[in-house]
């Protein structure tokens, strides 16, 4: 189980935002880190297929992003995401199964389970709308699981979610990540600290530095601050 | 298995732990799984998740036929051509609205491509309101004893006029594409009326010059509809 984004570049006109990025990620979860600006989402949109890089390859286990045997395994978060008005919590999860090639009987019963997981059963036959920022939040990340991802990429998944809804999430992740590889971005970094096994730090479109991370290293946020003010040698070369 | 049976057993059997449950999913699901991935499958998915109005506007125009049939009314026929705008215009609404709810992002991280999800949302909603308008024509052709290519013209001239002025609009101008369409329909609705109500300028009309009119506006719809599905955003997808 293994993603590898080889040369990664993302180029707009006047600006880089993705700068010849290259790593490789296994089993586990890494967290992502940045400032706004950073290329996160960039990134993170091309490892789903989403965005067409300006160069470079993404493969997991040697299939590239547009086989139909990574996007089998794929689960993606965006940073901002919609819904259809005229659908319920539940209409939006049966959607995604569909799409995700979950015959009907299937679906109903991973949703069904899905919104229990997530706290939204109560209110899955709601419109959308009358949702709170923090349960749509929550519906995305139900989204994301449907089709029990090996790849899981969350861009700011804890946006809006109350600090026990946080801590609740953090321990999803940090289940999940056991067994698949999970690639979370936040620029809060409190949020990665705890799960995080292995943590990339960005800045301009570029690693600044990546590595693993474990509590002996002290705080993680203390070190991302230092990052950025001077640039640190990681554990591995870039 | 009879429910009370079935009941039974649910209530006797403990619930599996919810991690070993996925644990044992993730090990071994992929092996059981089959996904549809035929265009059939795709197309009547997407067709269970089209807006409700759609299917409304296009059951009306069938239910204002059949009374147009059974009446024999004319003005009521000259009414369902001016209605042909609207019905084009709220499948227009439909193809782009992954777009518009901002849902794209998400439809393009799925199993299904973006490419295979729009094309099969625009050839499902084109297919059941296409097979309408045939059906319309028909009917009102034998209803009214109407000639067919006449009253064939003046459902589908309308219907893809406006499909085409709608997608390009929508293309360009993807934030409030909406309401220009909207006013593309009313106005292409009021030609229609115009244009129906003038026996005498629609009789002058040469049959050819509506095989062209019909031609042309098929092939400028493939053209949109190549257009939309070569986009940059689906490029990769």
């Amino acid at each position: 189980m293994e993603l590898t984004i080889d040369r990664l570049s993302k180029q707009y006109k006047n600006k880089i935002a993705v700068d010849r990025l290259s790593f490789k990620l296994q089993k586990g979860v890494t967290g992502l880190l940045g400032a706004n600006g950073a290329g996160k989402t960039t990134l993170m949109q091309m490892i789903c297929g989403v965005l067409n890089p300006s160069s470079g390859e993404v493969t997991y286990d040697g299939m590239s992003v547009s086989q139909e045997g990574y996007r089998d395994v794929l689960g993606y978060l965006p940073q901002e995401f919609g819904y259809y008005p005229e659908f319920s919590g539940l209409d939006f999860l049966l959607y995604f199964a569909a799409l995700k090639g979950l015959s009907r009987k299937e679906a109903k019963v991973r949703c069904k389970e899905l919104l229990e997981l997530v706290g939204l059963n109560d209110v899955a036959k709601k419109k959308i709308s009358s949702y709170s920022g923090g349960m749509k939040r929550r519906l995305g990340i139900a989204q994301a699981l449907i089709n029990r991802p090996e790849v899981l990429i969350l861009d700011e998944p804890t946006a809006g979610l109350d600090p026990k809804e946080r801590v609740r999430f953090r321990k999803l992740i940090e289940e999940i990540g056991k067994n698949s590889i999970v690639l979370l971005s936040t620029h809060i970094v409190s949020d990665v600290e705890d799960i995080a096994e292995r943590v990339i730090m960005m800045r301009s479109g570029q690693i600044v530095w990546q590595g693993a991370w474990d509590q002996s290293r002290g705080s993680l946020e203390d070190f991302y601050m230092k990052t950025f003010d001077e640039e640190v040698p990681g554990d591995e070369e870039l | 298995m009879s429910k009370s049976v079935t009941k039974l057993l649910s209530e006797t059997a403990p619930t599996p732990d919810a991690a070993r449950k996925d644990a044992f999913l993730r090990a071994h699901h992929r092996a059981f799984l089959s996904h549809d991935t035929s265009t059939k499958g795709m197309i009547l998915t997407q067709l269970r998740f089209v807006s409700v109005w759609v299917w409304i506007v296009t059951a009306l125009m069938m239910v204002l036929t059949v009374i147009c049939v059974s009446t024999q009314s004319t003005n009521l026929r000259d009414m369902i051509s001016s209605m042909m705008p609207f019905v084009s215009c709220l499948a227009v609404f439909q193809t782009y609205r992954s777009k518009k709810y901002g849902m794209l992002e998400l439809e393009q991280a799925t199993f299904h491509t973006g490419r295979r999800v729009l094309l099969a949302r625009i050839s499902g909603i084109g297919c059941v309101q296409l097979l309408c308008i045939v059906a319309a024509t028909a009917l009102l052709g034998f209803g009214l004893q109407r000639d067919f290519l006449q009253t064939g013209y003046a459902l589908i001239i309308p219907y893809l006029l406006t499909s085409v002025i709608s997608m390009e609009v929508e293309y360009r101008m993807p934030s409030n594409g909406s309401w220009v369409s909207a006013g593309v329909a009313v106005v292409v609705s009021v030609f229609t009326q115009i244009l129906l109500t003038d026996a005498e300028m629609l009789s002058q009309i040469p049959q050819t010059l509506w095989m062209v009119t019909l031609l042309v506006l098929c092939i400028s719809l493939f053209y949109e509809m190549r257009k939309l599905y070569v986009a940059e955003e689906l490029a990769w997808n």
